[in-house]
C-alpha cells in the first residue's frame, strides 16, 4: 500500500517537474527593466572657454556669448570678471578682458555659444576665434608656419582643477618633427601657458601641430603672426580641432589678383588618407581631377593651393567654397588660410572648417570695429535652401532686415551678404537661420588693424 | 481532595499570662525529616504551644502509616491539627489557606519547615526575645546544618537592593559562638519563624502567589515597612536539611533558581520605593543581560530561559502585583533609607555572587573537562577511523580546499556586491545596529538591520582584524552549512552519507555562486538554512533524534530564519513554501497522527523570526523596504531579470544557483538514486526533498516569466534550499546505497546503481576538479570590476583623507565597485555612495529618501554632460570623492571643472571635489548651490559663495562646533526632520533648507555660540531594541540548551 502510495506520489512529483520544465521552454522571459532615468530638470550649467589674448599689454579680448538653445539663460564668468546677468535668447552679451585671461563664460540653465577677439596694436591685426565647447586631449592644427617672418604661438589653456602635462609635435609634408622642448609641458590647474612654437621648430613654410596632453585635457588656440615684408601682414587666429573628421566645409575663401587660399590638410592617422576636394565658385561647382582622390599620407601634412585648381585667371578675385571629405574612412584635419593684399583689404585668416550643417548658425563678430562685415553661407545639400539673417545687438534690439530674410541659395552654391550696413562697425552677432541644412561662416574687416578675420559660425538649436 | 483538621488535646491556660504560640508545620511529600520536626516540637519547654500540621497536598499522605497517624503518634502530649490542602499550594498558600480554616486565638506563629528541627529551649528563647521589644514582629533562630549542627546555614539573612539574599557566612562555617548577639536583621528566613499573630493578619500573610523561594524575604521585607522589627535570636537554634533547594527532596517548584529570580523581583517591585524603583528596574534588565551572557559562556543556557520565564511571570502578573504594591506603600511607616541599614553593600553582594558563581564555573568546568576527555576519546577513536582511506580522502579535500579557496585565503578584502570589508572591530557594526540613524548613502533614519549586529560579532574572532574577519566569515558560514547539511540527514544515514550531504552542500552551488557574485546574504541565508529545514523535518516528523523537542526545534526555525532573514527578508517566504512542501508528502506517504499543527509550528517559528527582527522587519513593506518590490512600481523588473537565465531546469540540472558544470549534473543524479534505491524512511525523506526541489524549481520558473514578483533578489538566494535538498539526497543516495542495497536480493538494480553511483562521483570529480584548480571560489570572480586591490588602494586614500578632515561621502560610479545586479540590501543602480570613506558593511542597507533622487539629477546631469559643475552639486551632497571606471561614462565626470583628477589607473579614475561641502557647517546663508538644488534650478548655483564653518563630529549621531555670529546651520545628511540643533542648550527654529536641514542661528549673548547638531534616540525605540535583544538571548539559549540529565549521565 505504502509503495504504491510513494509511486503515485513520485509520478506527481515527475509530473510537476516536467510541467516546470515545459513552462520554462514555453514562457517568455519577463520584460528587461528599462533604465530608469532620473526624473527631474537637469541641472544645466556648462563653461565655454574661451582664449586669451597671447600679447600681455598690447592686446585685449573681447568676447561675445548667446544662448546655444535659443532659450533665455543666465549667464556668467567662473573668474567672476562680471556679475550674472540674464541673457534672453535674442542677445548677446559681451565680456572685454583686460587681463589677457582665458575665460570661462558659464551658461546656467541651458548651453551658451561664444567667440572671442584678440585685437593687437605691434604688430597691427586681428583675429577671431571660437571658445571651445569642450576640453580635449587632443587638438590639431593643419595650418601654420614657422618661417622666419612668422611667429606662431600656440595658447594652450587648462580649465580644470589639477594640473595638465601637454606635448606639442610639428608635421610637416615630409613628416613629424619632434622637439624635447615641446614635450610634457605642465599647464597649471586653471592656468593658461603659451608656446611660442616657431622659437623651437626650425623655419618650415608650412607646419601642422598636433597637442597631446599626457595627463589632464586642455584647450588650445593658434595665434599665428605674419609681420615680415615677404609675407602678407595680419594675424590668425583659431581654435584648434579636438578630433579629425571625415568631412570639412569651408564656405568662404578667395582666390585672384592679391588673393591666396591654401587648404591645408593633416591626417593624424597611422593609415593614408584619400580624400576628395570640391571647389565651389559663383558660377559652379569644380572637382578637379587631382583632387578626387588625394593622398594624404599618414602622419603628414598636404597643403592644396585653391587657386590652381580654379581654372581662372589669376587676375579675377573671387570668392570660393571648399568641401574636403575623406573617402577611405581616414578622417583628416582641413585648415583653410586665406591673405589678401588688394586695394581695399589687406590681412590674413586661418580658420579649421565646420564639420556639420546645421540650419541655425551663431556668428559672433570676427573683428572689434569692422569696417566691412560679411555673412558666408554655404548650402552643401541637394535642395535649394531659403535663408534668414538676425543681427543681434548686445543692447537687445533685435535687427531682421527685409533685405536679410528669405535669401535664395541655390543647392551646392553659397551666397556672400554684406550686412555692414546694419552692424555700422559695432560687434554684433548674427543668427543664420535656414530651411535646410547649411554651413555659414563670417567676414569682417578691420580697417584700424589692416587685417581681415574669419569666423566659423557655432551651430545653435533654435527654438520653433 | 477535601482537608480534614483534628484536635485531640486542650491547652491548659497560661498560668503566667505568657503569650500562646501556634506552630505551623508545612509538609510536602517524603517524610524523611517530618518526625523529627515533630519531636522537636512536641519536646518544647514551653508549655503554651500548640502544632497545627499542613499537609500541602502529599502524594503520600496515605502511608502506611498515614501522615495523620505519624502526627497523631507524635504530638500526643500537644494540642494538634492536622489539615490537608486541595492542591499544592506552596509553603506560604498553604499556610494563608490553613489559617484561613481554623479558629486560633494564639498570639503568637511559629512557622516551621518540615525538614527543620528545634532544639528544646528555642521557642522559649524566641517567644521571649519578640516580648522584650514591642516593635518586633518577627525572630528567627540560629539554623544549624542538619548532619553537623556545628555548621552554621543562617544566623539572620540580609539582601542587596535587588533582593538577593546574603548570609554573611562562609561556606561550611564553624558556629563557635562568633555570630552569638542578637541583633536586627533584614529577614528571618521560613525555615522557622516566630511571627505575631496580629502582625501577620495585619500583612495579610504570605504572598501565596510566590509558591516557595523568597516568600520569606518579602514578609519581613513588607513587616519593616510597616514600622516592625525583624531579629535574629541566637539562643533559638534549629537544624535544617534544606531538602527542597538542595534538591533532597522532589518538588514541584522546579527549576529553583526560576523561582527563585521570579519571586525576588516580585517582592522588590512590592516593597521598593518608587524612587528606589526607577533606578533599579533599568538596573536590573542590564543585570539579567549580563547574567545572561554569562550563562552562555558557562555553557547553561537553560538558566537563561529560567530568567526570562521569571521576568515573563512578572510582567504578565505586573497589574496585580502593582495592586499589592498600592497596598504595602499604603501601610508604609518606614523609609527605605532606614531599611537600607540592614541590606548589603553592591560590592559586597557581588563579592558573594562571584563567589557562587565561580564555584558554579568550576562545576560547569568540572562537566566540561569531563564531556572534553570524552571528547577526546572520541576524537582517538575517529582517529583511528581514519586511518587508511579516509584519512587520504581527507587530506584530498584539505588540500583540495586550499587551492581552490586561495583567492579568498591569501588576498585582500573583498569588495564586491554586499562583500564589503568590514570596518576595524566589531564595535562600529553595533553602533551601526544601535544607531537611530543609518549613515549609509543619503542616510536615513533607523531602525536597522539586525544584520548588522550579527556582522559585528566577527571581527571579535579575529580581535579586530578586519581582513582576516572576511575570511573567517566566508570561511565560517561555509563550514556552518556543512555542518548543517550533515545534521540534516544525521537520523537517516550513516557517517560517511552525512560527510557527502556536508562536503556537496559545503562546497556546492551555492557558496561558489553566493562567493563569486558577492551575495553576502545568499551565504548568511545558506548557512542557516540547513538548521531550519532540518527542525522542520523533525517537527513534521520525518525523523527525530532520541531527546527530541519540540520547542528546541521551534527556536532553531526561529534563530535560523531571523538570521536568513536578516540578510535576505524573503527567505522566510522560502521557508514557508519549503515547510509546506515538507508536509505534503508527509500527509500523503506517512501521514501519522497530527495533521496541520506541525505546519502551525514552523509557521510559529517564523513568526517569532520576524520578531525577531523587530523594528526593522516593520518596514520590509514600506517605500524602499526589503520587500516593497512586491508590491511597488517596475522596480522588481530589475530584480526578475536576473531570474532571466534561469529555470526549472537549471534548477534541475544544479545551475541555480550557478555551480561547476558537471558537478550539478550529479546532483539529480544522486537524487535519482536516492529515491531508487533507498527504503522506508529514507525513501520518503528523499521525496519529500524533490518536491523541495521541484517547488523551487517552480518559483524561478514563475518569477523569471514575471508572473510571481520576486521576493528574493536572485536565483542564487532560491537555489539555497534547491541546493540544500540536492545535498540531502546525494547523503540519503550514498546512505541507502550503503545501508538499503546489501539487504536487497541481487539484481540489475545493483548494477545500475554502482554504475550511476560511480558516474555521479565523476561528475563531482571532473566537474569540481577544474573549478578547484582554477581557485574559482573567488570573491567577484562573476562580479567584473576592479578588484580588491584597487578598492584597497583607494580605501587607504579615503581612508587617510577621512582622518585628517572627518567624514565624508564617496560616489563610487560603475558596476566594478559594486554589483549591479540588485542584492538583497539594496536595488541594482549604476551608482553607489558611501556613507563616509570607502564603501564598507555598514553600507548595506542603503535607506532611500526623497534626497536620492535629487543625487540622480545630479549624475545624469554630469553624465549627459548638462553641466560641467558637477563638483558644487555634488557638494551640496558631501560628497568630496568621485571614483569611477574608465569608460564611455568617465567622459561626464572627466569634464567636470570642480573635480580634479587626483588619480589615473588603467581602468579606474579618483576625482576630488573642489567644492566640499562639510557635512554639517554653519553658513553665512543657505549655499548657493543648496539653494539651486532645492529649487531645482541651477541658475541660483551662479551667485556668490558664502562663507562656511564646518562642525565637528561629535558622538555617533552628533556634530558640534564653536560659532561666532549668526547664519544658518545647515545638515547635509538629510531631509529628515528628526534632527535637531541647539546654540548653546536653546532649541534652534528650522528653517526651509531643501533636501537638507538647516536652522536659523541668531546671534547670542556671548561672541561664540556652541552649536550642536543631533539625532536623538528615542526612549520607545531603545526599549523596544532592549526587549528584541533580550528575545534573541532568550531564543538562542532556547535553540541551544540541552537537557542536563544527559550531560550528567555522560559524566556517569
Amino acid at each position: 500500500m505504502t509503495g504504491r502510495r510513494e509511486l503515485v506520489f513520485l509520478v506527481f512529483v515527475v509530473v510537476i517537474l516536467l510541467g516546470g520544465i515545459a513552462f520554462d521552454v514555453m514562457s517568455s522571459d519577463v520584460a528587461e527593466q528599462t533604465s530608469i532615468a532620473a526624473e527631474g530638470e537637469r541641472f544645466e550649467s556648462r563653461a565655454v572657454f574661451c582664449p586669451p589674448a597671447s600679447g600681455k599689454a598690447k592686446a585685449n579680448t573681447y568676447f561675445t556669448v548667446a544662448s546655444g538653445t535659443g532659450e533665455d539663460t543666465v549667464v556668467g564668468t567662473s573668474s567672476g570678471v562680471d556679475e550674472p546677468a540674464d541673457l534672453a535668447a535674442d542677445q548677446i552679451q559681451s565680456f572685454h578682458s583686460e587681463r589677457s585671461d582665458a575665460l570661462d563664460i558659464v551658461g546656467f540653465g541651458s548651453t551658451v555659444v561664444a567667440s572671442g577677439i584678440s585685437a593687437r596694436r605691434d604688430p597691427s591685426g586681428a583675429g577671431a576665434a571660437q571658445c571651445a565647447s569642450e576640453a580635449s586631449e587632443r587638438w590639431y592644427f593643419a595650418a601654420g608656419s614657422s618661417s622666419i617672418d612668422v611667429t606662431e604661438k600656440i595658447l594652450i589653456y587648462n580649465p580644470f582643477p589639477d594640473e595638465a602635462v601637454v606635448s606639442l609635435g610639428a608635421i610637416t609634408p615630409r613628416g613629424e618633427l619632434s622637439r624635447t622642448a615641446l614635450r610634457d609641458l605642465a599647464v597649471p590647474a586653471k592656468e593658461w601657458r603659451t608656446i611660442v612654437f616657431s622659437d623651437v621648430v626650425q623655419v618650415k613654410n608650412t607646419i601642422a601641430v598636433e597637442v597631446e596632453t599626457r595627463r589632464g585635457r586642455v584647450v588650445a588656440w593658434r595665434e599665428t603672426t605674419a609681420f615680415g615684408k615677404r609675407v602678407t601682414k595680419g594675424i590668425e587666429f583659431d581654435l584648434g580641432a579636438p578630433a579629425p573628421e571625415m568631412q570639412w566645409y569651408f564656405p568662404d575663401g578667395a582666390v585672384g589678383e592679391g588673393a591666396e587660399e591654401t587648404i591645408s590638410l593633416l591626417n593624424p592617422g597611422e593609415q593614408e588618407a584619400v580624400v576628395s576636394v570640391i571647389l565651389a565658385t559663383p558660377e559652379e561647382t569644380l572637382t578637379p581631377p587631382d583632387l578626387v582622390e588625394f593622398v594624404v599620407p599618414p602622419r603628414t601634412q598636404r597643403v592644396i593651393s585653391v587657386g590652381d585648381y580654379t581654372g581662372k585667371k589669376k587676375s579675377e578675385l573671387m570668392s570660393v567654397s571648399v568641401i574636403v571629405t575623406s573617402l577611405n574612412g581616414q578622417p583628416v584635419i582641413a585648415e583653410r588660410v586665406v591673405s589678401l593684399d588688394t586695394e581695399d583689404l589687406s590681412g590674413r585668416s586661418s580658420e579649421l572648417g565646420a564639420t556639420e550643417t546645421s540650419p541655425a548658425w551663431f556668428l559672433g563678430p570676427a573683428a572689434r570695429a569692422p569696417s566691412a562685415d560679411a555673412v558666408v553661407v554655404m548650402a552643401p545639400g541637394s535642395e535649394d535652401v531659403t535663408v534668414d539673417l538676425t543681427i543681434l545687438s548686445e543692447n537687445g534690439s533685435l535687427l531682421a532686415p527685409a533685405e536679410l530674410q528669405g535669401l535664395q541659395i541655390t543647392a551646392g552654391s553659397r551666397i556672400k551678404v554684406a550686412i555692414g550696413e546694419w552692424t555700422r562697425g559695432e560687434m554684433m552677432g548674427v543668427i543664420v537661420s535656414s530651411d535646410q541644412d547649411v554651413v555659414a561662416e563670417r567676414f569682417s574687416y578691420s580697417e584700424g588693424a589692416a587685417d581681415i578675420s574669419a569666423l566659423m559660425g557655432q551651430p545653435i538649436k533654435m527654438l520653433p | 481532595m477535601a482537608s480534614t483538621a483534628q484536635s485531640t488535646q486542650t491547652r491548659p491556660q497560661p498560668a503566667n499570662g505568657e503569650p500562646s504560640v501556634l506552630a505551623v508545620v508545612v509538609t510536602h511529600a517524603e517524610r524523611e525529616w517530618l518526625t523529627e520536626c515533630l519531636v522537636s516540637l512536641a519536646t518544647q519547654t514551653y508549655s503554651t504551644l500548640d502544632v497545627l500540621v499542613v499537609d500541602d497536598a502529599s502524594g503520600d499522605h496515605r502511608g502506611p502509616p498515614s501522615l495523620k497517624r505519624v502526627v497523631k503518634r507524635h504530638l500526643r502530649k500537644r494540642r494538634w491539627g492536622y489539615l490537608r490542602t486541595p492542591r499544592p499550594l506552596g509553603f506560604g498558600g498553604a499556610i494563608n489557606w490553613a489559617l484561613s480554616r481554623v479558629r486560633t486565638d494564639a498570639d503568637l506563629l511559629l512557622f516551621i519547615h518540615d525538614d527543620a528541627a528545634l532544639t528544646p529551649e528555642s521557642v522559649e528563647k524566641m517567644v521571649a526575645r519578640i516580648g522584650a521589644d514591642p516593635d518586633t514582629a518577627i525572630v528567627g533562630p540560629k539554623i544549624m546544618n542538619w548532619d553537623n549542627e556545628h555548621i552554621l546555614e543562617e544566623v539572620g539573612m540580609a539582601a542587596d537592593r535587588f533582593g538577593y539574599p546574603y548570609k554573611g557566612l562562609d561556606e561550611g562555617e564553624i558556629d563557635s559562638g562568633q555570630h552569638d548577639r542578637a541583633s536586627e536583621v533584614f529577614f528571618v528566613t521560613s525555615t522557622c519563624m516566630l511571627v505575631k499573630h496580629g502582625v501577620f493578619r495585619q500583612l495579610r500573610g504570605w504572598d501565596a502567589r510566590m509558591r516557595a523561594f523568597s516568600e520569606d524575604l518579602d514578609l519581613c521585607w513588607r513587616a519593616r515597612i510597616a514600622g516592625h522589627s525583624v531579629r535574629f535570636e541566637p539562643e533559638a537554634k534549629a537544624r535544617h536539611a534544606i531538602a527542597l533547594a538542595t534538591g533532597k527532596r522532589t518538588s514541584p517548584y522546579v527549576p529553583t533558581r526560576y523561582f527563585i529570580r521570579r519571586n525576588r523581583l516580585r517582592a522588590v517591585t512590592k516593597n521598593a520605593s518608587a524612587i528606589r524603583l526607577l533606578g533599579l528596574i533599568p538596573l536590573f534588565v542590564l543585570l539579567s543581560i549580563a547574567e545572561m551572557i554569562g550563562f552562555i559562556v558557562i555553557r547553561q543556557p537553560r538558566e537563561i530561559w529560567n530568567l526570562v520565564k521569571a521576568l515573563g511571570w512578572n510582567a504578565a502578573r505586573l497589574p496585580q502585583t502593582l495592586a499589592e504594591r498600592r497596598r504595602v506603600q499604603h501601610k508604609r511607616r518606614v523609609p527605605d533609607s532606614t531599611i537600607n541599614r540592614y541590606t548589603v553593600r553592591l560590592s559586597t553582594r557581588i563579592r558573594s555572587y562571584l563567589g557562587n558563581q565561580t564555584h558554579r564555573i568550576e562545576e560547569a568546568w568540572g562537566r566540561r573537562a569531563e564531556l572534553l576527555s570524552q571528547r577526546g576519546h572520541e576524537a582517538r577513536a575517529f582517529g583511528q577511523r581514519m586511518k587508511g582511506w579516509p584519512i587520504a580522502l581527507t587530506v584530498l579535500a584539505v588540500v583540495g580546499f586550499l587551492i581552490g579557496f586561495r583567492h579568498i585565503l591569501w588576498a585582500e578584502q573583498a569588495s564586491v556586491g554586499e562583500l564589503l570589508p568590514f570596518p576595524e572591530g566589531g564595535a562600529g557594526m553595533w553602533k551601526a545596529y544601535i544607531s537611530p540613524w543609518n549613515h549609509a548613502g543619503l542616510g536615513g533614519p533607523g531602525p536597522n538591520p539586525p544584520a548588522f549586529a550579527i556582522l559585528g560579532f566577527i571581527p571579535m574572532l579575529t580581535f579586530g582584524a578586519a581582513s582576516a574577519a572576511q575570511k573567517v566569515m566566508i570561511l565560517g558560514l561555509g563550514g556552518v552549512a556543512a555542518w548543517g547539511a550533515y545534521r540534516l540527514v544525521y537520523e537517516l544515514v550513516d557517517p560517511p552519507a552525512r560527510w557527502v550531504s556536508a562536503a556537496t552542500y559545503g562546497f556546492g552551488a551555492v557558496g561558489y555562486a553566493g562567493l563569486r557574485e558577492g551575495r553576502l546574504g545568499a551565504m548568511f541565508f545558506a548557512a542557516a538554512a540547513p538548521f531550519v529545514l532540518a527542525a522542520m523535518i523533525r517537527l513534521i516528523g520525518w525523523a527525530r533524534p532520541p531527546e527530541w523537542r519540540r520547542n528546541q526545534s521551534i527556536a532553531l526555525i526561529a534563530l535560523g530564519g531571523a538570521v536568513s532573514a536578516a540578510f535576505v527578508p524573503g527567505s522566510l517566504l522560502l521557508y514557508v513554501i519549503a515547510a509546506v512542501m515538507l508536509l505534503i508528502p508527509k500527509l500523503i506517504l506517512d501521514h501519522k497522527g497530527e495533521t496541520f499543527r506541525p505546519l502551525l509550528q514552523c509557521f510559529l517559528g517564523l513568526l517569532i523570526a520576524w520578531a525577531l527582527l523587530l523594528p526593522w522587519s516593520t518596514s520590509w513593506f514600506g517605500d524602499g523596504g526589503a520587500l516593497n518590490a512586491l508590491f511597488g512600481d517596475d522596480t522588481w523588473r530589475g530584480y526578475a531579470n536576473t531570474f532571466r537565465d534561469d529555470g526549472m531546469a537549471s534548477t534541475l540540472l544544479g545551475q541555480t544557483p550557478d555551480g561547476p558544470a558537471l558537478f550539478g549534473l550529479a546532483m539529480p543524479l544522486l537524487g535519482i538514486i536516492a529515491v531508487a534505491v533507498a527504503d522506508g524512511a529514507r525513501r520518503k525523506m528523499a521525496l519529500a526533498l524533490w518536491t523541495v526541489v521541484v517547488a523551487m524549481g517552480w518559483i524561478v520558473d514563475l518569477i523569471s516569466a514575471g508572473i510571481l514578483r520576486p521576493f528574493v533578489p536572485s536565483p542564487t538566494e532560491v537555489g539555497v534550499l534547491a541546493a540544500l535538498a540536492f545535498a540531502g539526497l546525494a547523503g540519503i543516495a550514498v546512505g541507502a546505497f550503503r545501508l538499503d542495497l546489501s539487504r536487497r536480493e541481487l539484481s540489475w538494480k545493483h548494477a545500475a546503481s554502482i554504475g550511476a553511483l560511480a558516474l555521479s562521483g565523476f561528475l563531482i570529480a571532473a566537474g569540481m576538479g577544474p573549478a578547484l584548480w582554477h581557485g574559482e571560489w573567488n570573491a567577484g570572480e562573476t562580479a567584473g570590476g576592479v578588484g580588491p586591490e584597487v578598492v584597497a588602494q583607494v580605501s587607504s586614500l579615503l581612508d587617510a583623507e577621512a582622518q585628517q578632515t572627518g567624514p565624508f561621502r564617496a560616489l563610487w560610479i560603475g558596476s566594478g565597485w559594486s554589483s549591479r545586479e540588485p542584492t538583497g540590501a539594496r536595488p541594482g543602480g549604476d551608482s553607489f555612495l558611501t556613507g563616509a570613506r570607502e564603501p564598507q558593511l555598514q553600507d548595506l542597507f542603503t535607506p532611500q529618501s526623497d534626497a536620492d533622487g535629487t543625487l540622480d539629477v545630479v549624475i545624469a546631469s554630469i553624465e549627459e554632460g548638462a553641466t560641467d559643475r558637477g563638483g558644487e552639486l555634488l557638494g551640496a551632497f558631501n560628497v568630496n570623492f568621485v571614483i569611477i571606471e574608465d569608460g564611455p561614462r568617465a567622459g561626464g565626470w572627466l569634464a567636470q571643472r570642480d573635480l580634479a583628477l587626483i588619480r589615473t589607473e588603467d581602468d579606474y579614475f579618483v576625482l576630488r571635489n573642489q567644492v566640499e561641502l562639510p557635512r554639517v557647517g554653519v553658513y553665512s546663508e543657505l549655499p548657493v548651490y543648496v539653494r539651486a538644488l532645492e529649487e531645482g534650478d541651477p541658475r541660483l548655483s551662479a551667485g556668490a559663495e558664502v562663507q562656511k564653518t564646518a562642525l565637528s563630529t561629535s558622538g555617533p549621531n552628533g556634530y558640534r562646533g564653536r560659532v561666532a555670529g549668526e547664519g544658518m546651520v545647515f545638515l547635509a545628511a538629510s531631509e529628515e526632520g528628526g534632527w535637531k540643533a541647539t546654540a548653546d542648550d536653546l532649541a534652534l527654529d528650522r528653517v526651509p533648507g531643501g533636501w537638507g536641514n538647516a536652522f536659523a542661528l541668531e546671534e547670542g549673548p556671548s561672541e561664540t555660540q556652541v552649536v550642536e547638531v543631533t539625532y536623538p534616540r528615542s526612549i520607545v525605540a531603545l526599549f523596544v531594541l532592549l526587549i528584541t535583544i533580550l528575545a534573541w538571548i532568550a531564543t538562542v539559549g532556547a535553540a541551544v540548551s540541552r537537557k542536563r540529565r544527559k550531560i550528567r549521565g555522560t559524566i556517569a
